[in-house]
């Protein structure tokens, strides 16, 4: 009972880490296997993690807790409730799957993958730390690995821009973010940094809650991405190679999100409430705008990241709304949209592997010569569209029942992006694999058995949340009452 | 003669400025050498008179004299030595004239 | 749970298993993975039949729910339920899946994708069984996309053609769009009402609390979603082109099931949309609409299967406006008439088009042979004369039915528009007929001549669904009479009341087919060549129909001077404003002020020396003032 079962979730990453970079650069297959086992014991731990939960109690549970700097009050503590479990097992899944989907990486594949999962462990750190210090500091980690993935293994010709872009707005960002917290260590005058004490404790005068609130929105904003500091994200995902943009719009968006939802409402209630407009204003933005500006574009990769802005959307929208309904929308959405984009991207980049293009303008009829790459993009653009059955109507549904409740008219101007995406997804899968075949791609083999390997893993974990989301909606719900219940006290 | 302090102020005032101002204006680094040697010896003065006038003329202020001076010692003959270093390199001891120390 | 909904819950499972274990096991063994999907709904039509002899005489509402999702002011519920008005389309879309089931394993013989196709029919009546049984409007939702989402799979199927990929994502942009306004009009209730369930719906308009004007609003935009599913007008335009998928699948599908959807779920919430009087005059005009317009463009295609299509939009209108007008058994009647013998006609034009390898008219008139196939002509005059509303077969029955509604109901100029729609189908569907049946050229090479190695005609597998189907189409009519009893009303409606036939509106249907029949008799039996029909004869009605009315062009022009520019300028804002100049100029910004500060550091060793002792000064003054 007292095994240290969120640390080992930090821990088999970093040892795989270190090995792979005990290993000699020729190890190739070496290193992958260490990936790979590495990332799959902490997949098993996040899986165990949802089964052990306890949820009559709720809360936080396996906590652990090491004093650190105590005259500043910095310690080391992880715990996890209902909120960040999903969000461990999504990151679990998305580190599996990239490493699987990157077997065939022959550039420095030892630096590759150790920088790959060290930034998973970053994110696993941010997910389930509850010391505001040590946030900042797996945020950081989380991010900073992104600029030389992209920059070195990434693809097209602007990729160290996109690189440098990437992780200077989300520094940005992260400098906002950092701001605050010393910000919010500083008026809550309690000296510590423990999250679970702040909660409790914690008061903050409604001004004070105005000016953090707005400094959160801006820092987590950033990293959502809130439109208008969203440029970054469609061309980073463009130029990425296909596992770091399945971390970074499967994961790495939600670190956003999860900011808002775990640090800035429920310390600073008031302050959502009075930025809730401008919140709505700019998700309404981020959905119409994305999917609008998703029709116009030509790299396939691009269409996905500002599909995925279009979606992300839908997370502020759902905290927007400032109820139970929109809150567990939200976080289920971020769920549901990390397993959609990770099987977007990946298979994608199946096919990339073979055609090295993604301009729509240059493909046409691949199903003819990749009818199993052509498969799961298809069931990746119906989960993306929302079609019942897969984890996104789900969340999209509960989004789209707390904006008609709170904000009438733009939940039902939200609801037409409905139709917009089902055009630019359905007019690409058309374009890109129906049709008569190009003549540069008549010699293409289709994937492997092994390269549909993560794709079948993503589609059926799409399929059964969306079937039966209440395995994670239940748990989620816990947290998001207790969110709720701060704010009715306002 | 009882001098008061302020006399005293004025003169290590006064060298203290000239040496400055030669600093500024000077572009011999052996002149800027001689001009931070008049800053050094209008500060002692400084402390010196004020040790005897405000600080009842014990020793700490003769002590920290004597360290100005030796300090000022060693460290003119490091200065010189790289000012012997710097002409022997570039061939030069213009101020205005080494400029490679910029960004 | 009783054994009502044990048997329903069967039904809708079979197809489901079938899909899985073709998805799962038996993806590279074609043969087999036919026989699981035709096992699978074979064994589901079996439990229907079983499930409506236990309830023949109908039954009422038995519900079962499960819970899907809680929330703070609401509970979402799946669940199955089983009345009349669902056993009656549990069968019809059992019978008519199964038959397509084997017509297809002769039709698409040799197809390489055959496990694909299975797989996606299995998919196809899982989803519709899905939408039949619901409860709420939410899970109709569910099924309703489902079934949209195997349209798009079914009609691109052969993928590789660029006209069929096409067809299949205009399908599935336009019915999105009508989703648009159901899914718009659903969320609108869950949150004013709390919850969907339709028999909370359907009570609706005695429910005090609910404003008219909301019930209104909502019912317009849920038939916003059917106007796109069952091809109503202007969402119409996706149903011919659609016809670009395989035969079978247009039957099933296209004319039988997924486009009766819509008409269903009026049915179904039927309480609902009475609620609101201006919604239903709606709903009748537009239907009215559809069907004159569906059915003139219907006289100028000479593709079989174009005929076909707009005669079904043409054939969903008139159920549509029959609902509109109040006519609740008419309505849904002709749509179980309809299924049968449109699934019927279909079929016959497969088989027609299996064996001459077009689906031109004229070409297959050219080629011969066609009075030697001897099964698939009969069934197919049999169903012709189904459709046009000869007695004593099923349509015209129903169509009876749909003006005996229009008349009741003072609806007058609906009952003369529907005797000229009737006209008009008579006319076209045996233009299509005589044409077929023109006496073959002299270089025909039909003449004793042995097709497939079967005779003249398809495969049994083929034929015999023809047979079947024809036989509902002669017989399903009598349901209504007074032969049975008033058997339809009491099954669907629980009322003993035995439909007297009305006599002077069969004679008015009778007089109009007759003088449809002789029209098309008069310019096209018994010649030979190209003949042009006399909507054909008119210069600018020929233009119009031709165009189909121009609607095409206009969603051409839609997307392609509408929709893509205004994305392109969102790129380009997104482009150039946010990124550009946003972005990049502060970076840039950034850059720049910092190497004009660098111009400090400019290697003067006494400019460093007077800066930082002004700035020395400086903060001592500061300090000094603080």
């Amino acid at each position: 009972m007292n095994f240290p079962i969120l640390s080992s979730i930090l821990i088999f990453p970093t040892l795989g880490v270190l090995l792979i970079l005990f290993c000699k650069p020729e190890q190739k297959t070496a290193i992958r296997v260490i990936s790979l086992i590495s990332t799959g014991i902490t997949l098993l731990l996040s899986i165990y993690l949802m089964i052990a939960y306890n949820r009559q109690i709720g809360g936080y549970q396996f906590v652990e807790f090491i004093p650190w700097i105590p005259q500043w009050g910095i310690n080391y503590i992880l715990a996890v409730d209902g909120l960040s479990i999903p969000l461990v097992f999504l990151n679990a899944i998305a580190i599996f799957t990239g490493v699987l989907a990157s077997w065939h990486i022959e550039d420095r594949t030892k630096e590759f993958y150790a920088l790959l999962i060290f930034l998973a462990t970053g994110v696993f750190g941010v997910f389930m730390t509850q010391d505001l210090f040590f946030f900042a500091i797996f945020y950081e980690v989380a991010v900073l690995p992104m600029y030389l993935l992209i920059a070195i293994w990434g693809s097209g010709k602007n990729r160290e821009y996109a690189a440098f872009k990437l992780t200077l707005m989300l520094f940005f960002g992260s400098a906002f973010v950092m701001g605050g917290i010393l910000y919010l260590y500083k008026v809550a005058g309690l000296n510590t940094f423990n999250l679970m004490e702040l909660k409790k404790l914690a008061q903050f005068p409604t001004e004070v809650q105005k000016i953090l609130f707005l400094l959160f929105f801006i820092g987590f904003g950033s990293i959502v991405p809130s439109f208008p500091m969203h440029t970054w994200s469609p061309e980073g995902h463009a130029c990425a190679p296909t596992a770091v943009s399945m971390l970074h719009a499967g994961v790495l968006m939600k670190l956003g999100g999860y900011g808002l939802l775990r640090i800035a409402i429920p310390l600073l209630p008031s302050g959502l409430q009075h930025w809730a407009v401008l919140m709505m204003a700019l998700s309404m933005c981020n959905i119409i705008y994305g999917a609008f500006t998703a029709i116009a574009q030509d790299d396939m990769k691009f269409m996905v990241g500002f599909s995925s802005v279009s979606h992300m959307g839908m997370v502020l929208f759902g905290i927007s709304t400032m109820t139970l309904t929109g809150l567990n929308g939200a976080a289920f959405q971020m769920f549901a949209h990390g397993l959609v984009t990770a099987l977007y991207f990946s298979s994608i980049g199946v096919m990339y592997n073979k055609t090295h293009t993604r301009m729509i303008s240059e493909l046409g009829g691949i199903a003819n010569v990749m009818p199993r790459a052509a498969f799961f993009f298809a069931i990746a653009g119906m989960a993306g569209l929302g079609l019942p059955g897969f984890a996104p109507f789900v969340a999209e549904l509960m989004v789209f029942i707390a904006g008609v409740k709170k904000y009438p008219l733009f939940g039902i101007i939200a609801v037409i992006s409905v139709v917009v995406t089902a055009f630019y997804i359905i007019s690409c899968i058309q374009r890109t694999y129906f049709g008569t075949t190009n003549p540069r791609w008549t010699g293409l083999t289709d994937a492997t058995n092994f390269e549909v390997l993560p794709l079948v893993i993503l589609v059926v974990a799409l399929f059964i949340f969306g079937m039966y989301p209440r395995i994670i909606l239940d748990l989620m719900q816990m947290e998001t009452k207790n969110i709720i219940a701060k704010l009715a006290l306002m | 003669m009882a001098f008061t302090l302020f006399p005293y102020l004025l003169l290590s005032l006064i060298l203290v400025s000239l040496g400055l101002i030669g600093i500024l204006i000077r572009r011999n680094l052996v002149i800027m050498l001689i001009c931070v040697e008049l800053i050094l010896n209008g500060v002692t003065l400084n402390v010196l008179a004020l040790n005897k006038f405000s600080l009842g003329g014990g020793a700490g202020g003769q002590i920290l004299a004597i360290f100005i001076v030796a300090l000022a010692a060693a460290e003119t003959t490091i200065a010189l030595a790289l000012i012997f270093l710097i002409f022997r390199h570039y061939k030069e001891i213009d101020a205005e004239k080494l400029t490679e120390l910029k960004g | 749970m009783s054994e009502n909904i044990t048997l329903a819950t069967w039904v809708v499972l079979c197809p489901f298993i079938s899909l899985l274990v073709i998805g799962v096991f038996t993806r590279s063994y074609k043969k087999l993975s036919a026989l699981v999907a035709i096992s699978a709904i074979a064994v589901s039509t079996l439990l229907a039949i079983i499930l409506y002899i236990k309830n023949i005489y109908g039954l009422t509402q038995e519900i079962h729910y499960f819970e899907w999702l809680i929330t703070d002011y609401f509970t979402l519920k799946f669940g199955i339920l089983v009345d009349s008005l669902s056993l009656g389309m549990m069968m019809v879309v059992c019978i008519v899946s199964l038959l397509v089931h084997i017509y297809s394993w002769g039709y698409m013989e040799g197809e390489a994708g055959l496990s694909r196709y299975y797989a996606w029919l299995s998919l196809f009546s899982w989803a519709m069984l899905v939408f039949v049984v619901s409860p709420t409007l939410l899970q109709a939702f569910f099924g309703w996309e489902l079934v949209g989402a195997a349209s798009f799979l079914l009609i691109g199927f052969w993928y590789y053609k660029p006209e069929a990929a096409q067809a299949a994502r205009k399908a599935f942009v336009m019915t999105r769009f009508g989703d648009f306004g159901f899914f718009a009009g659903l969320l609108i209730l869950l949150v004013v009402v709390g919850n969907i369930d339709f028999n909370v719906l359907n009570q609706l308009g005695k429910n005090m609390g609910i404003s008219p004007r909301l019930i209104t609003i909502t019912a317009l935009l849920i038939f916003m979603g059917i106007m796109g599913k069952s091809a109503q007008f202007p969402l119409h335009a996706w149903l011919p082109d659609a016809m670009e998928g395989p035969t079978p699948v247009s039957a099933l599908i296209h004319a039988a099931t997924m486009v009766a959807a819509g008409i269903y779920l009026i049915a179904r919430a039927y309480g609902f949309f009475s609620a609101s009087p201006f919604a239903m005059e709606f709903i009748a005009f537009v239907g009215i609409l559809t069907s004159f317009i569906a059915a003139t463009i219907a006289l100028v295609q000479n593709d079989v299967k174009k005929v076909m299509a707009y005669s079904t939009i043409s054939q969903l209108g008139l159920m549509v406006a029959a609902l509109g007008a109040g006519g609740y058994k008419a309505g849904v009647f002709h749509l179980f008439s309809h299924a049968f013998f449109k699934a019927l006609l279909f079929l016959c034009a497969g088989s027609l088009i299996h064996h001459f390898h077009t689906n031109d008219m004229w070409e297959m008139a050219e080629k011969g042979g066609v009075r030697k196939m001897k099964i698939t002509i009969t069934t197919l005059i049999i169903g012709a004369l189904a459709l046009s509303g000869c007695p004593p077969f099923a349509g015209f029955f129903s169509k009876d039915a749909i003006l005996v509604a229009f008349e009741t109901n003072e609806k007058h100029f609906f009952m003369y528009a529907t005797l000229l729609i009737s006209f008009l189908t008579t006319y076209y569907t045996f233009r299509m007929i005589f044409v077929l049946l023109s006496p073959e050229p002299q270089n025909s090479h039909s003449h004793g001549e042995e097709h497939h190695g079967h005779g003249h005609d398809s495969p049994a597998n083929m034929t015999i669904p023809l047979i079947i189907l024809a036989v509902f189409s002669v017989l399903f009519g009598f349901v209504d009479t007074p032969l049975m009893n008033g058997y339809f009303n009491k099954f669907l409606m629980n009322k003993h009341e035995v439909e007297h036939l009305h006599w002077s509106v069969m004679i008015k249907s009778f007089i109009v087919f007759l003088a449809g029949i002789s029209f098309a008799y008069v310019q096209f039996a018994g010649k030979t060549g190209y003949r042009e029909g006399f909507a054909e004869k008119v210069g600018w009605i020929k233009t119009l129909l031709v165009n189909k009315y121009f609607v095409d062009d206009f969603y051409f022009i839609l997307v392609r001077c509408i929709i893509y520019p205004f994305a392109s300028v969102l790129n380009w804002i997104d482009r150039k404003v946010i990124n550009d100049t946003g972005v990049n100029g502060s970076g840039n910004l950034v850059i720049i002020s910092g190497r004009f500060i660098s111009r400090l550091m400019n290697g003067l060793l006494q400019r460093y020396i007077g800066t930082s002792l002004v700035i020395l000064l400086l903060l001592v003054f500061l300090w000094q003032l603080i």
